[in-house]
């Protein structure tokens, strides 16, 4: 028999998107993809705008996946996961087919919900760096927190703990670098700048670089997210494979 | 078909153990009774088997499948009604049977087939989260048949079912081990209901096996007896005389005027019940049933003292 089924995964992940996710991410996408081509419209397409529209709806597609894929906590701690598991679906297929729905399902209706408006409204502005540029970003900063929050399910398996964490690393993670380096940076004598908040700030949102300009720390950020994004997915197999239900 | 080598299995780190070097076997075709009170490791041996549990020690093997490293292998031969399953409450019953008939690579007509053998039909497009207990159980029947598995492994599946539901549940579980001929665990703690459809036993407590085997080669090592109530058309002394001339009757009470309780030694009782059939043709027994569980007779001697099951 074949190690891993992709068939099951995307099985798996059609029934994770209805339970979990269907509903949410439509009630997401079509307000947003109307709250965008509205701001869009009123203010015109300048940079500055767009990129505010985009954080904007990016930030609330990562608090809003944090708290989906949550669900995951919830089935293995109600014992919902064992009604899968016990038919011919290996511990990783199940966790990938998470992952497919999380990251995947979500990150495509992100695209969509930005990138949507703007083809309509001006199709050739996709092509302008300052529209697709805040959106491979926002996809690679939504991919890095689904995996993290797919991650503190299978540690803490507990729905409530893991939606307070991602609202944390969303919310109140940055607050918290700004107030321990300004202590430090006192106690030290040192003039805290705020490159220095930056580089801290982009461990939990990988895109601030990009959107503060920061040329240099874009691409240090590009590749920290991605590669902790591709450690986190080993991770969550290697955890899949200890799975206990 | 299954078999465990010293077994160990804790929780919490090592905390709370569950299992202490179990060991036993089911042969292929058996239907087993896994049996043994609650919290004595019944769930957790079962769970093994499927590879949803790791263990720490020791072996497994289902069908020659290792379940922790073939879990797909043994999960496609292996149907299992978890003891208390979680489904998700928003999915109609038969989309969510057709997710498990996709997994299992089973066509959509075997849903409909297996919605009508275990008596959903009226609930088909109906959520789950609308079910009473008795047809949550069903469903789980029915999602542990789809693709009639080589194995069945059974948690507690009369449990918290009310009488009628219960013996429905046992009747249907019967006629499936008939028609399948599948190799079949049950797991419970209520054992009178359980003499009525296993042959095999396996005897749980504290985490240990403390005996397995055929019923009529465990009731012959324990010399367990079983008590049948004869309800009679006439006087009961000359039945109860002819049936203390048979070899395998022990001891015959005469219960009022028309009822017998007759002791039989469980293991050569087949002199006995054809005598009894014989007499209900001729119309002088109107009917018997068993009255005590010599399987409660079986683990008390099996454990080694009088602790009962439940």
């Amino acid at each position: 028999m074949r190690k891993f089924d992709l068939g099951n995964v995307l099985v798996q992940a059609e029934l994770v998107t209805a339970v979990h996710m269907g509903k949410s991410v439509i009630a997401l996408v079509a307000p947003l993809t109307v709250l965008n081509a509205v701001l869009l419209a009123v203010t015109g397409f300048q940079a500055d705008v767009v990129k505010g529209i985009e954080t904007l709806i990016s930030t609330l597609y990562v608090v809003m996946s944090g708290v989906m894929l949550a669900g995951l906590a919830e089935e293995l701690s109600t014992g919902q996961a064992l009604v899968y598991l016990i038919h011919p679906i290996t511990n990783r297929e199940y966790i990938a087919a998470w992952m497919l729905a999380g990251p995947g399902l979500l990150g495509a209706s992100y695209i969509l919900a930005i990138l949507a408006p703007i083809m309509v409204i001006e199709p050739s502005l996709v092509f302008e760096s300052y529209v697709y540029e805040p959106v491979v970003y926002g996809l690679i900063e939504l991919i890095y927190i689904t995996l993290i929050a797919l991650m503190a399910s299978l540690v803490l398996r507990n729905r409530s703990r893991v939606t307070t964490l991602i609202l944390s690393l969303v919310f109140l993670a940055p607050i918290v670098i700004m107030i321990v380096v300004s202590i430090i940076s006192m106690v030290l004598g040192i003039q805290p700048n705020l490159r220095m908040f930056i580089s801290l700030i982009m461990v939990f949102h990988p895109m601030i670089p990009m959107l503060l300009d920061y040329s240099d720390l874009k691409i240090i950020s590009f590749l920290y997210a991605v590669t902790a994004s591709i450690i986190l997915g080993a991770l969550l197999f290697a955890k899949a494979d200890k799975l206990e239900v | 078909m299954i078999e465990f080598r010293e077994v160990y299995k804790t929780y919490k780190r090592g905390r709370i153990t569950a299992l202490r070097g179990v060991s036993f076997r089911v042969p292929s075709g058996a239907l087993a009774g896994f049996l043994g009170p609650n919290g004595s490791g019944k769930t957790t041996s079962l769970k093994l088997m499927v590879g949803l549990l790791r263990r720490d020690r020791g072996s497994i093997l289902v069908k020659g499948f290792d379940p922790e490293k073939e879990s797909r292998e043994v999960r496609s031969i292996t149907g299992f009604l978890p003891e208390k399953p979680v489904y998700p409450p928003g999915v109609r019953v038969d989309l969510f049977l057709y997710h498990v008939a996709k997994l299992r690579g089973v066509p959509w007509s075997d849903v409909r087939r297996i919605i009508r053998l275990v008596g959903l039909e009226k609930y088909a497009d109906k959520p789950i989260g609308g079910l009473s207990r008795g047809y949550l159980q069903r469903l789980g029947l029915a999602q542990a048949l789809l693709s009639q598995p080589e194995l069945l492994l059974l948690d507690e599946p009369t449990a918290n079912l009310d009488p009628l539901a219960r013996l429905e549940i046992l009747e249907l579980i019967d006629t499936l081990k008939k028609d399948l001929g599948a190799t079949a665990i049950i797991s419970s703690h209520i054992l009178p209901e359980l003499q009525l459809v296993i042959d095999y036993a396996i005897f749980i407590n504290n985490g240990v096996v403390v005996d397995y085997g055929r019923l009529d080669e465990l009731a012959a090592k324990y010399g367990a007896m079983t008590v049948y109530k004869l309800s009679l058309a006439g006087d009961p002394r000359s039945v109860a005389r002819d049936l203390l001339s048979l070899h395998s009757v022990k001891g015959v009470i005469i219960r009022g005027d028309t009822t017998l309780e007759v002791h039989v030694d469980t293991n050569a009782g087949r002199d006995f019940l054809d005598y009894i059939e014989e007499l209900r043709r001729s119309g002088l027994v109107l009917d018997y049933n068993v009255q005590t569980s010599y399987l409660d007779q079986l683990y008390r001697k099996a454990v080694g003292g009088e602790k009962a099951i439940a």
